[in-house]
């Protein structure tokens, strides 16, 4: 690893950290990532700080990382309480746990806030799950009947038909457009957010998901068509049907589809 | 199920992980319910944090982050501080969601373009300095050009040889580039600088050309290379040509096409009809427009590049021959190129010098010797808490004058570097100097204080300096300014205003609404309606406090009306609650109060209010007025929710909001949780107000009448005590307010079969009631029934029988509680039994007290059965 390229990278995380460690403590932090020393993000200096317990690391990451955590627990839902009690078990997991291992696993990909936030988050969603009774999975039994899809369906018996082939269509997508149907329907992330994780634009993420509800939306109508005998007046109504209902109705399916054997 | 680590998830969330590895989380991510809701919740954090961009003060690298300055398509514009080199700059931050779509690769295009534009040194280019990584975007040091509009804003009505001057400059500037071998890309008119003094600067230059943007090619299979705005691409960029000099040449006769005709020359949106339409030609310019410079134009956007000027510099030629015909130019490029001129920043200080004085009023009107002169005459008033209350209100009216002063600075940068409209600066002056005029006449009022005065001292500097700011645009931009012309008038009905303010607020309502008459007619005669509105419900202020409610309606409706027609909803909606109050409290009428008080939450909205602590005002006098009607525990829930609101700092306000809560919570039942707000409200009066106030007593009062209804008396009477030595040192040893107390020491007594002490206290309590009452008050005979008991206690059974008899019909008709009127009669049926005189009277008595219902008898119904048998 050329000196002037260690250094380099020392200049660009000082300007934005306020922090560098020493030279060959950083070298001995990045040489093991095996990785091009400018396409890391220069968060890695400043967890090779905190690791070395640096008291300018300490304070960077209190000033600029810490409140930024803080508002990202918040968002999730946390009271105000409750984000502090979990930021600072988040710095004790990251900080604190095994000697700061964990400050390891970043490694220069994505930032190191982000990091840090992820690592909130996942405490937070435990605690929320550990407080929460786990919702069993028995799913489309459990169907509301306030949409018109699932009425008309319990009205003309198909319910279990269509059921049937909603999951074999949802099968028959391509595990990218699954994951981000359920990203979208179910988790509730807007296009906005979910293009930087695809690094794609908010448009193209628009267009995935258009094209992923399409898709369910034929194969699901060419399953039952081919799979009941519905007469022309009924398989006109469930047309008309999946399309006024079809989204309501997909949030719903999708929330409470049957898991794959194996699966949580 | 093991779940990834969170690098992995925060990569994935980041989209900083390729190949099988990415693909592997997302199947995971498919198929885990949690780790989606985890990485949803990071993609919603993460996006927040884009959104809100840098804020004020942050320091990126040797940048400090000043304001805000502008926002374009591809990331925000900020006016910082180079602290190495010590001049103002710009930060332009790219918003990292359009940087992360190309990742590494772009940072490095971008850094190309930065450092060949680095070296173009023109007076129409905004020079770029440096590039600099942040967190996970990367910000752009800019040349700042203060007083900036782009020309989509700044062209407004002015002539075509204005316009086309404009966009020569403008030419220039992208010569200059070109000849460094920059092109811009993306020229259009939200990329250009208009400054005040006339200067025409380019500015992002290359900077879309890095980014991709999305451009409807009229199929969705095929992902699109274009960059750039498509309004102003040119029919080969539409093709999928890549960006060059003629790009820019077309994109300029594009905008000066448009700034000319009021209209894009080109609709279409799509890309075949556009091509079509390219290929027809432009309609026609308006009239009024040379047929050479139309001509020109259409030339310059002609379909076939072939047939367009052979170079930009033969169009600006051409552009600048039609603006002064005759005039012979030589080589138009070298020219321009020649007028290369070394820009330095702006120094911070000449910046900003303009606006340093901006807070001077404020900074005569509050004083050190002014400061010192209020200690001093606190001190002289011999109250004995005078030097606690002078610190905490002189640190409240500090921090008031401090506001001030930086809003009147912050409303002259605004206006003079942020393009705030001069309407809002003097709206944001004249609200100042409104406050200002408060501060000033409250300041007066403590440098010759009362005691009143410097018992309110605190109470007072809270409700001046709770007044809603005066920099929001949102909240003042709905009231028309006053003219120039009556501006000094405004000021002076705001002084006369904020006299008879004073005098209310430092606990004088008479004079204050002896001085209220001539403050309106000032008013009036400003003929600014915000001030007359304002005259008007503080006189009415001051008839409420000295009893006057008929008189204060008038006032408060008058001032509700004419702050409506003003617009000031800030002032309406103050109006509305006082009325509010003024009908559901002072006239007890709730209906009409609460319909006051519906009409003020529906000027929340609409005055910018909502969220703000006016709103936990309404909220409070609701809860006043539930409380009023004896429906203590509605009352219980709204002043948790005030005090949730108003947060952690300590105020008066705050201190007895909680002490309300804790004796709504008492009258609900929970005496408990009463007591902790009591105790916390004590204590925040104690720091806030000294060991000294009538608040205070009150408070330690009824801290100690929570712990006796918890029977805890050993802990109650200390605090009792404290009450009484505090309004004994206060107000003498026989004046009203300590009648309560010592009352409250009496009963505390008799509960502690205490007999002496209870017939003493109650026995004083009813003399001080006495003397300023007179001997027929409800007090009275609640003192006297305190006697009559005390006696029975001590085993007087026939002094006991003989009072009790006095009192049980009095307490009977003038309705006291039943649980009093119960201990009367099982008192008068004791004593009666004890002395051995008429058993019917005590079973019919007892009786009585036995037919009771409910848990707060239970007591009292075992005591009567005992003395059945």
């Amino acid at each position: 690893m050329p000196p002037a390229e260690l250094e380099r990278f020392a200049a660009r995380a000082e300007a934005a950290w306020g922090f560098a460690p020493p030279l060959d403590t950083l070298r001995a932090w990045v040489e093991p990532m095996n990785a091009e020393l400018a396409t890391l993000d220069p968060g890695v200096a400043l967890a090779c700080g905190l690791f070395h317990q640096h008291p300018e690391a300490q304070r960077s990451f209190t000033q600029h990382i810490a409140p930024r955590v803080k508002a990202a627990l918040h968002r999730a839902g946390a009271s105000s309480v409750e984000s502090d009690e979990l930021m600072q078990a988040s710095l004790t997991r990251v900080l604190v746990e095994n000697a700061g291992e964990r400050l390891k696993q970043y490694r220069g990909h994505g930032t190191f806030p982000a990091f840090v936030i992820t690592v909130a988050l996942r405490l937070f969603t435990n605690a929320r799950t550990a407080l929460k009774p786990q919702s069993s999975d028995d799913g489309l039994d459990r169907l509301p009947a306030a949409l018109d899809l699932e009425r008309h369906l319990a009205r003309s018996q198909h319910r279990a038909h269509f059921a049937r082939a909603f999951q074999a269509a949802l099968d028959s997508l391509a595990p990218r457009q699954r994951t981000l149907l359920k990203m979208n329907l179910v988790n509730g992330s807007s296009i906005d957010e979910l293009a930087p994780m695809y690094q794609v634009s908010r448009a193209t993420v628009a267009r995935w998901l258009a094209q992923s509800r399409d898709a369910l939306r034929l194969e699901t109508l060419r399953r039952l068509s081919a799979t009941t005998r519905l007469d022309g007046d009924d398989l006109e109504g469930l047309m008309a049907s999946l399309e006024s209902s079809f989204d309501l109705s997909l949030r719903r399916f999708i929330s409470e589809a049957t898991p794959a054997p194996g699966d949580e | 199920m093991t779940h990834p680590p969170e690098a992995s998830l925060a990569e994935l969330a980041q989209g900083a992980v390729e190949g099988p590895r990415r693909e592997e989380l997302e199947a995971h991510l498919e198929a885990c319910a949690e780790c989606r809701g985890v990485v949803a919740s990071v993609l919603s954090a993460l996006s927040t944090e884009t959104e809100s961009g840098p804020h004020r003060g942050q320091v990126v690298g040797r940048f400090v982050v000043l304001e805000p300055i502008g926002a374009g398509a591809i990331g925000e514009v900020f006016s910082s501080w180079d602290s190495v080199l010590e001049r103002a700059v710009a930060l332009k931050w790219l918003y990292p969601a359009l940087l992360g779509a190309e990742g590494g690769q772009l940072r490095q295009r971008l850094l190309g373009e930065a450092r060949a534009l680095a070296k173009v040194q023109h007076p129409n280019v905004v020079s770029v300095f440096d590039v600099v990584e942040w967190g996970h975007t990367q910000v752009i040091v800019m040349e700042l050009v203060p007083h900036a509009t782009t020309l989509r804003h700044a062209l407004g009505k002015k002539d075509w040889r204005a316009i086309t001057t404009i966009y020569l400059d403008a030419a220039r500037g992208l010569l200059a580039a070109h000849a460094a071998g920059v092109v811009h890309g993306d020229f259009k008119p939200d990329n250009v600088l208009l400054a005040v003094d006339g200067r025409v600067r380019v500015c992002d230059f290359g900077l879309s050309r890095a980014m991709p943007m999305p451009v409807n090619t009229g199929s969705d299979s095929k992902r699109s290379s274009v960059s750039g705005t498509p309004a102003y691409l040119s029919p080969e960029r539409w093709s999928g040509q890549p960006a060059d000099v003629s790009t820019d040449a077309y994109a300029l006769c594009v905008s000066l096409w448009e700034a000319l005709a009021g209209k894009h020359p080109f609709e279409s949106r799509e890309v075949n009809a556009r091509l079509a339409e390219m290929k027809k030609g432009p309609p026609p310019l308006p009239s009024g427009i040379p047929s050479r410079l139309e001509a020109a134009l259409r030339r310059g956007l002609a379909f076939d590049a072939k047939d367009r000027f052979p170079s930009l510099a033969a169009l600006a030629e051409e552009l600048e021959q039609i603006i002064t015909p005759g005039r012979s130019t030589p080589m138009f490029a070298a020219a321009a190129l020649g007028a290369v001129l070394v820009l330095g920043g702006v120094s911070l200080h000449q910046w900003r010098a303009q606006c340093d004085e901006a807070g001077a009023p404020v900074a005569q009107v509050w004083t050190t010797a002014r400061r010192d002169s209020i200690q001093a005459a606190f001190k002289k008033s011999g109250h004995p808490a005078a030097e606690a209350l002078a610190a905490t209100a002189l640190a409240g009216l500090d921090a008031f004058a401090k506001t001030l002063g930086q809003t009147r600075h912050d409303a002259c940068e605004a206006t003079s570097f942020r393009g705030d409209s001069d309407a809002l600066l003097t709206l944001r002056n004249v609200c100042v100097a409104r406050r200002l005029a408060d501060l000033d006449a409250l300041g007066h009022a403590f440098e010759t204080p009362d005691t009143k005065t410097v018992e309110r001292s605190v109470l007072a500097v809270e409700t001046l300096t709770q007044s809603p700011g005066c920099f929001d645009a949102a909240t003042l931009g709905q009231v028309t300014p006053p003219p120039a012309a009556k501006r000094q008038a405004v000021d002076d009905a705001a002084k006369r205003v904020a006299e008879v303010r004073a005098l209310r607020l430092t606990g004088h309502p008479k004079e204050s609404i002896a001085a209220a008459p001539s403050a309106l007619a000032a008013a009036e005669h400003s003929e600014w309606k915000s001030v007359i509105a304002d005259a008007a419900t503080e006189w009415g202020n001051g008839l409420e406090r000295s009893g006057k409610i008929d008189e204060a309606r008038v006032q408060y409706q008058r001032g509700l009306t004419l702050a409506l027609e003003a617009n000031d909803l800030a002032l309406a909606f103050a109006a509305a609650v006082q009325l509010g109050f003024l009908e559901g409290y002072d006239a007890n009428k709730k209906e009409a109060g609460e319909a006051w008080l519906v009409m003020a939450k529906g000027l929340l909205v609409p005055a910018r209010l909502k969220g703000t602590g006016e709103e936990l005002r309404a909220v409070n006098v609701d809860a006043t007025l539930l409380a009023k009607v004896g429906k203590a525990a509605e009352a219980a829930e709204e002043w948790a929710s005030v005090v949730k609101g108003l947060g952690d700092a300590p105020s008066l306000n705050l201190a007895r909001v909680m002490s309300n809560l804790g004796n709504a919570l008492r009258e609900s039942g929970h005496a408990a949780d009463g007591l902790v707000w009591h105790e916390r409200s004590l204590k925040m009066m104690e720091t806030l107000l000294g060991p000294v106030h009538p608040d205070i007593a009150a408070a330690a009062n009824n801290l100690g009448s929570g712990l006796s209804d918890l029977q805890r008396f050993d802990e109650a009477r200390p605090w009792f005590q404290k009450s009484l030595e505090i309004r004994e040192k206060l107000f003498g040893p026989d004046a009203l307010p300590l009648a309560t107390t010592v009352y409250n020491l009496g009963e505390l007594a008799l509960r502690t079969g205490d007999g002496e002490t209870a017939l003493k206290q109650y026995g004083r309590s009813r003399t001080i009631v006495e003397k300023a009452k007179g001997p027929d008050d409800d007090d009275v005979w609640d003192a006297r029934l305190g006697e009559g008991l005390a006696l029975e206690l001590l085993g007087r059974h026939a002094d006991a029988a003989a009072l009790l008899t006095q009192v049980l019909p009095q307490v009977i008709e003038r309705k006291f509680p039943a649980w009093n009127v119960a201990e009367a009669k099982l008192g008068l049926a004791t004593a009666l039994q004890k002395s051995g005189r008429d058993a019917a009277r005590v079973k019919q008595l007892a009786s009585e007290v036995a037919a009771l219902e409910g848990p707060r008898h239970e007591a009292q119904r075992a005591r009567a059965l005992a003395l059945m048998k």
